[in-house]
């Protein structure tokens, strides 16, 4: 069970609509995946912690010179090392 | 994260976090400085009159394997240190090779994996080590750079996930 409930996506605030609309966007073409996933929407009560964190996040999945692939193995192993489940 | 890879590549990446940790761990307790750091490895080395010829055939195969992963003459510290145990050095450095040179994943992409799971770890020896490594490769400063803000981003994710107990919602 979460700290927080996740927010369903009819409930996100206005100011984190349109961020909630461009991952789900990256979500879909890297992961295959429709729905926000859970991690991102963790983040829906606070949307400029939210926004900081997908600019990180584009800055350091999506752009440069390492293949995408490259960097999801290291994200993962990195995510094993640190025994975190999700 | 799947992208493509399957179920026998998965297990070749999960096989190589663990190995590496396992040496980030041992490499740590041993207090092993790479080459050219400064202090002593808490079980000193084994004087040539030591080792004994199935050791220093092992010894041989590191080395030509070694030197040409990380463009350096010589034995790396961390395989003289376990060559005093014949069957702990030699299960851990066919897994080594296993798991390193041999698998459906690309080589240098292993090395990136294992500079993220030494960072992680803290492992002052296994990051030098792949660094060596991705730098004999042809990667530069930046391309490396990129590694450590995977490695800052999930480091951060992971303690977000961990700390709002969020539960997974992504399957294969």
């Amino acid at each position: 069970m979460s700290t927080i409930r996740i927010l369903d996506e009819d409930e996100v605030p206005e100011a984190a609509r349109e961020l909630v609309k461009r991952i789900k966007t990256r979500e879909k073409r890297v992961f295959g995946i429709d729905a926000l996933s859970n991690i991102w929407g963790s983040m829906t009560y606070y949307p400029e912690y939210m926004k900081a964190n997908w600019e990180r996040s584009r800055a350091t999945m999506q752009r440069g010179d390492v293949p995408p692939l490259t960097k999801e193995m290291v994200a993962s192993a990195v995510s094993v090392t640190n025994s975190c489940e999700y | 994260m799947r992208m493509g890879i399957d179920e026998k590549g998965i297990t070749e990446l999960i096989g190589l976090v663990d190995h590496v940790s396992g040496m980030n761990k041992v490499a740590h307790g041993l207090l092993l400085e790479y080459d050219g750091d400064p202090g002593a490895p808490l079980l000193p080395y084994p004087e040539n009159n030591e080792i004994d010829s199935p050791v220093r055939e092992l010894l041989a195969d590191v080395e030509a394997v070694e030197s040409g992963r990380l463009g350096r003459p010589g034995v790396p510290g961390y395989w003289l240190s376990l060559a005093r145990n014949r069957h702990y050095f030699e299960s851990t450095w066919k897994k080594h090779k296993l798991l390193l040179d041999e698998g459906v994943l690309e080589l240098e992409a292993k090395a990136a994996v294992g500079l993220g799971v030494s960072v992680t770890n803290g492992c002052k020896y296994f990051i030098r080590y792949f660094h060596a490594a991705l730098v004999n490769a042809g990667w530069n400063s930046g391309r490396i750079l990129e590694v450590f803000g995977v490695v800052d981003h999930y480091n951060s994710f992971n303690m977000l996930a961990t700390g709002m107990q969020i539960e997974s919602d992504i399957r294969p």
